[in-house]
């Protein structure tokens, strides 16, 4: 677990200095809250069925929030795990004396630390934003802790699951461009197909923990193939 | 005499695909490497070099066969080989954001160097590559020339002294000042740490200058190894020898021609030198001075001219071609 810490303190500190990554890390969650903030804000001065709209509308958009901020796990994790292929500095680090596992959990942890830890400090943003909102027109609804729950458990697993994806990808692309697009593939189709079916999703309990079961079976998956194809031999092959 | 690294029948397939024909890298490569000898590990590009050096470093498993560095098996012991050799790569694959101690530490910790030997350390390496004051600014990596590129590279590699050193092509795409800088530091390691290393190059004055021994390797295969000077000796079955006379060269090819046991003449325009061959110097040559004294020649020397390492190397290429 050193090794593993060690490598992610080295990962984070990388991605730290990295514009290109960490500008829109920052700006396009904002952005999105932003825009649900003001989507809110126009609803809420339109009294025609403001509670069922409300109710139906607020989860779905934390869910989104979250899961645009987790999703750029695949990108840190893309950068982490063929960018190292793609700037020829990965032989080195395999000829150290730690093991293809504690490699791949040191990657894993840091592309997946950051955007969690900011998933939830946007979650809670967004919530605190909108109780002020609410408050500005005498509206008291909180957003049931079902889903609130549902949106904590869903960051991670979502996190996890980009984060196994690209080191997937990374044994197929050398390129970080041709990862990106390989990623873009799933990734849309994702994001989108939870814009689409999120009021549903979280319109009752047992839909919110199949979607769960759901993703935790496919990030264990895909956790396994990523371990499985993370190899020192595959790796240094495809040199 | 101790050994640094043994293999046997070291053998690398990689099987084929779709896309990639099956072939075989290294076929049964049999290696005795002395500890503090630099060996040098010389062959076209493709010839096994880098996919040897894989193996042995337990980056890659080999199809067959058996290797051990400092005496721990490369099949079974992967992590502790790992731990008592140093890299350097072909290209100097350096975090471009970190700064030169930045990158060190990291490595260092890799290696457990703990801390307080870890700052000690990468400050030595630093000040033996004379690069402590440069690399001492917070300056990331991605803003080094080539050449401080390398230097780190190096630092790297030997950053938790390893026992042996493996460099791969370490000058093949360098400039000339930057492939200097590498070339006098494996001298200094030979010189004055007395380390191991396994050099890569298909440089044949790099491993003339460097090597004190040198393997050469063509399609997987070990075709020879020997100091320089015994795989040139090897070759020389006809000794060449140069004349230099004083004066008009011309008149003397014949007489030199005439002497019985010289096998070719030629005249050596630029030098203005007569060289001749033959299998048996030592009746030949007195017989050649005593003809040349006799013919009123002004002596000024005879000497052997040796075969260079890339002529040895040519050879043997095409003798394996055969």
């Amino acid at each position: 677990m050193k090794i593993a810490f060690i490598i992610c303190r080295k990962e984070l500190k990388e991605v730290m200095r990295d514009k290109k990554m960490i500008i829109p890390f920052f700006i396009f969650p904002v952005v999105l809250l932003v825009a649900f903030i003001f989507v809110i804000r126009g609803i809420i001065s339109s009294p025609v069925g403001l509670d069922q709209i409300i109710k139906r509308l607020l989860p779905a958009f934390m869910m989104i929030q979250g899961i645009v901020a987790a999703a750029f796990s695949l990108g840190i994790a893309v950068e982490s795990f063929v960018g190292e292929k793609e700037r020829k500095t990965f032989e080195p680090l395999l000829a150290t004396p730690i093991s293809d596992a504690e490699l791949f959990l040191g990657k894993c942890l840091a592309a997946t630390l950051m955007p969690i830890s900011a998933a939830y400090i946007l979650e809670i943003l967004f919530f605190g934003m909108m109780a002020i909102q609410f408050a500005r027109v005498h509206l008291y609804y909180t957003v049931p802790v079902a889903s609130i729950l549902f949106i904590a458990a869903l960051i991670p697993v979502v996190s996890l699951m980009m984060c196994s994806l690209a080191a997937i990808v990374s044994t197929l692309s050398s390129t970080v461009k041709g990862a990106a697009q390989i990623t873009s593939f799933i990734i849309i189709p994702f994001i989108v197909f939870f814009q689409k079916a999120g009021p549903r999703i979280m319109a009752s309990e047992a839909s919110m923990l199949l979607t769960i079961a759901i993703i935790g079976v496919m990030d264990v998956l895909m956790l396994y193939t990523g371990s499985r194809v993370f190899r020192r031999e595959r790796l240094i092959s495809s040199l | 005499m101790d050994t640094a690294v043994e293999s046997r029948q070291l053998r690398k397939v990689f099987s084929g695909s779709k896309r990639r024909a099956r072939t075989i890298a290294v076929d049964g490569i049999d290696l005795e490497v002395p500890k503090g000898e630099v060996f040098g590990l010389l062959g076209p590009n493709g010839a096994g070099k880098t996919t040897t050096v894989r193996m042995l470093n337990c980056l890659i498993r080999p199809t067959r066969g058996e290797a051990w560095i400092g005496g721990k098996s490369i099949l079974s012991q992967a992590r502790e080989v790992r731990a008592i050799c140093g890299v350097l790569t072909e290209t100097p694959g350096l975090y471009a954001r970190l700064n030169a101690a930045e990158y060190l530490s990291f490595f260092g910790r890799l290696y457990g160097i703990n801390s307080d030997q870890l700052k000690k350390r990468v400050s030595e390496v630093l000040h033996m590559l004379g690069i402590e004051s440069e690399a001492g600014k917070d300056k990331r990596l991605g803003t080094f020339s080539r050449g401080m590129k390398q230097k780190m590279n190096i630092a790297r590699a030997v950053l938790h002294e390893p026992a042996v050193l493996f460099l791969d092509e370490p000058t093949a795409s360098l400039d000339p000042e930057s492939a200097k800088v590498v070339r006098d530091y494996i001298l200094m390691l030979k010189g004055q740490k007395k380390s191991t290393v396994i050099l890569c190059t298909h440089n044949l004055d790099e491993a003339d200058r460097l090597c004190d021994r040198i393997g050469v390797i063509h399609r997987g295969k070990l075709l020879r190894v020997g100091k320089p000077e015994e795989l040139k000796k090897h070759l020389s079955q006809h000794h060449t020898y140069r004349i230099r006379l004083s004066g008009s060269i011309d008149n003397y090819v014949a007489i030199v021609q005439g002497v019985s046991g010289v096998d070719t003449v030629k005249l050596d325009e630029d030098r203005r030198e007569i060289m001749f061959r033959t299998s048996d110097p030592e009746t030949v040559n007195p017989l050649i001075i005593q003809a040349l004294v006799r013919g009123n020649a002004k002596l000024l020397t005879i000497s052997e001219d040796s075969l260079s390492l890339e002529e040895v190397y040519l050879a043997l290429m095409k003798e394996q071609e055969a």
